[in-house]
């Protein structure tokens, strides 16, 4: 009986220093989760003429998937983004960051392009009001523009079915 | 030469530019790479402290003011570009804190979570002191 109160301090100092020991504190939470997407006037980076504004996410769920030329992980998105772009689920947009245009133009030439609509940020202005701090990172907004997730790294299958899909399902 | 030299002296000295750049180096702010400059003392300042207690999210433990990774670069413009449309210091900070989260400020917030952690070592600690004295009372 002694040896209760001590053992379950101890295990309580145990979780905590696992905990630590687990998390990548170099992921940071995104504190924009349930905040509406910010206003925003960008080029489209194919259609050289075209303003992008907020209203391009309203009325469908997105996943905004924030990608550059230079990004070599961003590449191991792609399979997986190609199969996605066949579900009638979600419209699967990017947002280029900090690239060069006919670099940009170039990898999507080469990678194939998965996004119904890029938008063009070179200056990287629109990702800092995202809160973006490195590439690749995707967004998951709902029909209203409210951000419902992020994900920092490459998205693959599992993080999509296991964090994403569940949430546009409950939304239902 | 003599009489060259004086000409050149003279002509530099009250050349503009010279003029200018004596005058006003104190208001200029050199961060790595960029020349930053400002119309007051008071809002270079403000700069300076506000690069010294955000952090560089690419690399963590530098401060905005150390760091050369480009997100660095992009924010150290953003906030130069808000101080110049005369924002506040505490209004630029909580823009930043908004989108990137407690994390980039050197100094969080004392919220209530905060607290909780902040003084959970001193907690634990005087829960085992109490646990200690007790047992020891007890012989």
């Amino acid at each position: 009986m002694r040896y209760i109160i001590p053992l379950l301090v101890l295990l309580i100092i145990v979780f905590f220093l696992w905990q630590g020991l687990v998390k990548d504190s170099n992921l940071l939470p995104s504190p924009l989760i349930n905040h509406a997407i910010p206003e925003f006037s960008a080029r489209d980076l194919l259609k050289n003429h075209s303003i992008l504004k907020k209203k391009i996410f309203l009325h469908h769920w997105t996943l905004l998937i924030v990608w550059s030329s230079w990004c070599l992980t961003c590449t191991e998105e792609q399979p997986f983004l190609l199969k996605l772009r066949k579900t009638p689920l979600i419209s699967i947009y990017g947002l280029n960051y900090r690239d060069e245009l006919n670099q940009a133009k170039l990898w999507l030439k080469k990678q194939d392009n998965p996004f119904q609509k890029i938008i063009f940020d070179p200056r990287g202005l629109l990702a800092i009001d995202l809160g973006v701090y490195g590439v690749p990172e995707s967004y998951l907004i709902d029909p209203q523009g409210i951000i419902r997730y992020k994900y920092v790294g490459t998205l693959t299958s599992s993080v999509w079915l296991h964090n994403m899909a569940p949430i546009i399902k409950q939304a239902k | 030469m003599l009489r060259y030299m004086k000409k050149f002296l003279k002509k530099m000295l009250t050349s503009k530019l010279f003029l200018v750049t004596i005058l006003f180096s104190p208001l200029t702010l050199a961060a790595l790479h960029d020349l930053y400059s400002f119309d007051s003392l008071q809002k270079k300042n403000q700069f300076e402290q506000i690069l010294y207690e955000m952090r560089c999210l690419v690399c963590q433990n530098q401060n905005l003011a150390d760091s050369n990774a480009p997100l660095a670069k992009d924010l150290r413009l953003v906030i130069y570009q808000r101080l110049q449309n005369k924002q506040s210091k505490e209004k630029i900070k909580k823009y930043l804190v908004s989108r990137y989260g407690d994390f980039i400020s050197f100094k969080p917030t004392f919220s209530l979570l905060n607290y909780c952690l902040w003084l959970s070592p001193f907690i634990l600690l005087i829960v085992i002191l109490l646990i200690f004295l007790f047992k020891i009372k007890k012989k």
